[in-house]
């Protein structure tokens, strides 16, 4: 490690959005030249603390030092091409249909004598410069076209550009920080270590101190120097990389559980009341299901069960709603529902065949914004409302009123846009169109992002009556912490696979988080007293 | 724009791409503007709300009796007849129904630009049929050329939807495919309607309004049942709102995007059978100029009525809007040209209103 001192200090960092804090006095440091790694699980602030770096988000209070010195938020664009540092984002930055050049050199290509731009010289350099990094690119080519992998090297190689500016400026050459959010999180898992070795290589030559956000445990663990875990906005603890087993790393990464399990009690779990004969076909069963992500997965849900699909993002859990309905292709897989098998399906098929997806973004997939309550509740399904080939109006309002009574939506107004209710009450309002629809099986991706602890307690009840009614409900969440509170069980999938399966009390978030992140033998050594690490 | 926040623009997969945004419950979702609409109105703003809500519904709809009454006024004599009055309506009915086409187009977020040329091809095939085919008969020729109509709105829906090019690029290139056949067919002269049955049907009067302005309004009707009253009335207007959102929901999108490709094609068949019946003769190019006036009417009515939303009747009111503005300009007797100047001044401020009371919506259009 070259240099002394830190590169990055940020000390009491606030972040509120609205009622949520996402940051509470998070105070961290980062040796100048290391490799440090950011672990925390969903809503550590992880990603808020890489938006504050980025400029994203100024802070509601802290102070943030660079190489010794205090400086500003980056919250504007002067300030933030200012400094020393540059940020590879999750989702790349790159645009899809321009060409590798046009991204690579955007807003740095030389001028020729006449204001012009030398092509020929612009393609021979971004031609050099990814090579560098190992990779052959025509620099002609879109980047839609390209990998996953080499879109990421190209917004690696722009980073470094951007910081080889930087270090042309700057007096001490070894200042400069290079920030990579989730970096692999689109990578294929073949092409993984030599992009780390990548990583390594700009840190041990140019000394470049990189900060790496993962939910991957094996990449802090082969790539890091020392790792901070964040949890619910403030720093666990920074730890020297090499003195931590692999157990601690993933148990520090899944963060503890603290928070108030008592909530976890407002839906109770039904007795299940519906005496079940074993040997009976359950309602929905599915063997080898497979898609791009998925690859080859069992499950069955039974009627008046809740199932939760969970797992990290990437990990295929989010295309198991899309798959079952036909939204997205399916490789191969055999699902049978309530007797009948769904061969070819299709949204439209799986609507008619009794069951109901309901997708998991209000804004674009569940929800139409500008249409009114009454005309999202009623989607899909307006079959009863008519009469004689004519929408009866006064009765579909006066039952979707009812519902919106029976959901607590307020304003209690049918004929009110979507977009004019909160994010709760809209969810409710989605979650009404199933109700409504006395489907068998009901398919529900995400019910309760982006909502307060209220309507997502009214949405477990209303999820638990609808099973109860006799209904088989699939969950698919990535918010570990409400899946237990739910969900009789819980499948967690690792690429693509099924990893575990918890049930009854088994189901907690610590489990679901410690399965996500740890192959089977490992979790199946886990105690959780070995937990040292716990601090705070 | 380095690397800054670029959530929007994430590559690759636009599913992947999806949840990729959702990485990381950060809170921010939950009371960012995007999820945050839900704020609504405090009682503070209640008095100029209802107002807003009145203004954001009627304003163009008021236009039609303020612009009659003021032109009324200008010309007591000639304007304010039974004999002008009859002839707006009757003049109008192409417009009309061109309108109605428009409409369930746009309704489900696609364009239409190519009726003029369907207008105008549908009628150089009667024409031409019947004075060069020896013992065709009207009907038989109105009906090849009802066929003709199917084959171009079939084509564009098979564009738009089966080689996904976007509809205003197929729809602008078959208006003027469908035009230039239209003068091959005709040798590009202006040809006179031999047609009897043409004559007789599109000239007939009831009330001294000439019978098309009733086929038209059969036709507003009818489109508005169908939004308000037909099940597949209320999925047109969920494929243009949240296409993805009606298709995981089940909805046919695509039989709904074909069928309005297809209506759309017979509506402008049926505006060049009226034409070709109200007037003595006509040319491929006669339904050109009617492109502006139609988006114009349908624009105008997307802001009233039903407020944010393509609708029947305001595409009705839209069209009586221009109609009588261009028809009192003309008896004014101002220049032929402020006709144009009213017209395309029209679409502007109408499409400007639009965004001001609609929100940002109809951004997605425009």
């Amino acid at each position: 490690m070259a240099g002394g001192g830190s590169a990055l200090e940020v000390k009491e960092l606030e972040m509120r959005f609205g009622p949520v804090t996402a940051l509470s006095g998070l105070s961290l440091a980062i040796d100048q030249g290391e490799i440090h790694g950011i672990v925390g699980h969903n809503g550590s602030g992880k990603s808020t603390f890489v938006e504050i770096l980025a400029g994203s988000h100024v802070p509601s209070s802290g102070r943030m030092e660079l190489f010794g010195k205090q400086v500003e938020f980056p919250g504007t664009t002067r300030l933030r091409e200012s400094y020393p540092l540059v940020v590879v984002h999750q989702d790349v930055g790159l645009v899809g249909s321009m060409s590798v050049v046009d991204n690579f050199r955007v807003n740095r290509f030389r001028p020729g004598p006449v204001g012009t731009i030398r092509w020929r010289d612009e393609h021979r350099l971004t031609r050099e410069r990814l090579k560098a990094l190992g990779v052959e690119i025509e620099p002609k080519r879109l980047v839609e076209e390209l990998s996953a992998s080499d879109q990421v090297l190209l917004s690696v190689a722009r980073a470094l550009m951007d910081l080889e500016e930087i270090r042309e400026r700057a007096t001490d050459k070894s200042q400069s920080i290079m920030i990579l959010d989730e970096p692999t999180s689109s990578l294929p898992s073949g092409t993984v270590d030599s992009f780390l070795e990548t990583i390594r290589d700009v840190n041990r030559t140019l000394g470049t101190t990189v900060i790496i956000i993962s939910h991957n445990p094996r990449e802090i663990m082969a790539l890091s120097h020392r790792f901070s875990a964040l949890k619910n906005g403030t720093l666990v603890g920074t730890y020297p990389t090499g003195e931590v087993s692999y157990t601690e790393l993933a148990a520090l990464m899944a963060g503890q559980n603290e928070k108030d399990f008592e909530l976890a009690g407002t839906v109770k779990r039904s007795g299940r009341g519906v005496s079940r004969n074993p040997k009976a076909p359950k309602m929905l069963s599915v063997s080898d299901l497979r898609g791009d992500r998925v690859k080859g997965v069992d499950f069955e849900v039974d009627s008046a069960e809740i199932v939760g699909i969970t797992g990290l993002l990437g990990s295929g859990y989010e295309d198991i709603p899309y798959l079952l309905s036909g939204s997205q292709a399916k490789e191969s897989g055999r699902v049978v529902f309530h007797d009948r098998e769904l061969e070819r399906i299709n949204p439209r098929k799986f609507k008619d065949s009794g069951a109901i997806l309901l997708p998991g973004d209000r804004q674009l997939t569940s929800g139409i914004q500008a249409a009114t309550v009454r005309e999202n509740m009623t989607m899909g399904h307006l079959e009863p409302f008519v009469r004689r080939g004519l929408l009866r109006h006064r009765s579909e309002r006066q039952t979707v009123g009812k519902m919106m009574e029976r959901m607590r939506i307020r304003p209690r107004n049918p004929d009110r846009p979507l977009n004019e209710f909160s994010g709760g009450q809209q969810q409710k309002s989605l979650i009404g169109r199933c109700l409504l629809r006395s489907a068998k099986l009901i398919v529900i991706d995400e019910p309760c992002t982006g909502i307060d602890v209220g309507a997502r307690n009214e949405i477990h009840a209303t999820l638990r009556e609808i099973a109860d009614s006799g209904s088989a409900v699939l969950i698919t969440s990535c918010q570990y912490e409400e899946l237990p509170m739910v969900c009789d069980r819980v499948i967690v999938l690792q690429n693509g696979q099924i990893a575990g399966e918890l049930s009854g009390d088994e189901v907690t978030e610590e489990a679901i988080l410690k399965l996500c992140y740890m192959d089977a033998e490992t979790f199946a050594g886990w105690q959780p007293k070995a937990d040292r690490s716990r601090g705070s | 724009m380095r690397f800054t926040g670029t959530r929007g623009m994430s590559l690759g997969d636009p599913a992947a791409s999806d949840y990729e945004s959702r990485i990381e419950i950060s809170p921010a979702p939950a009371v960012g503007p995007v999820g945050g609409a839900g704020h609504i109105a405090g009682p503070n703003r209640h008095g100029s709300e209802a107002v807003r809500s009145f203004l954001k519904r009627y304003l163009v709809a008021m236009l039609v009796p303020l612009l009659f009454i003021l032109f009324s006024l200008l010309a007591p004599s000639t304007f304010f007849t039974a004999y002008n009055i009859q002839t707006i309506l009757t003049t109008n009915a192409v417009l009309i129904i061109l309108a109605v086409g428009e409409t369930a187009v746009l309704v489900t977020g696609e364009f239409d630009f190519s009726f003029g040329g369907t207008l105008g091809l549908t009628a150089a095939i009667v024409v031409m049929m019947i004075s060069n085919l020896h013992g065709v008969s009207s009907g038989e020729a109105i009906l090849v050329s009802l066929l003709a109509a199917l084959l171009v709105g079939t084509l564009n829906a098979f564009f738009v939807i089966k080689l996904r090019v976007k509809s205003f690029i197929v729809t602008l290139g078959m208006g003027t495919l469908t035009t230039g056949i239209g003068l091959g067919v005709t040798g590009s002269q202006t040809v006179s309607n031999p047609s009897k049955f043409l004559t007789t049907a599109m000239t007939k009067h009831l009330l001294g309004v000439g019978l098309p302005f009733f086929y038209g309004l059969v036709l507003i009707i009818a489109l508005w049942l169908i939004f308000e009253y037909v099940k597949t009335g209320r999925n047109m207007y969920f494929v243009g709102e949240g296409r993805k959102a009606a298709f995981l929901a089940g909805i046919h999108v695509n039989r709904i995007r074909v069928g309005v490709f297809i209506f759309s094609a017979l509506c402008a068949w049926l505006a060049g059978m009226v034409m070709l019946g109200q007037t003595t003769a006509v040319d491929a190019t006669y339904g050109g100029p009617y492109l502006l006036p139609v988006f114009a009417s349908v624009f105008l009515g997307f802001t009233t009525i039903r407020a944010g939303r393509f609708n029947a009747l305001g595409t009705l009111i839209g069209v009586l809007v221009l109609a009588i503005g261009s028809t009192g300009l003309e008896i004014l007797s101002v220049a032929s040209w402020v006709t144009q100047v009213f017209d395309g001044g029209v679409l502007i401020v109408a499409v400007a209103l639009a965004n001001i009371l609609g929100g940002e919506r109809i951004d997605r259009w425009l």
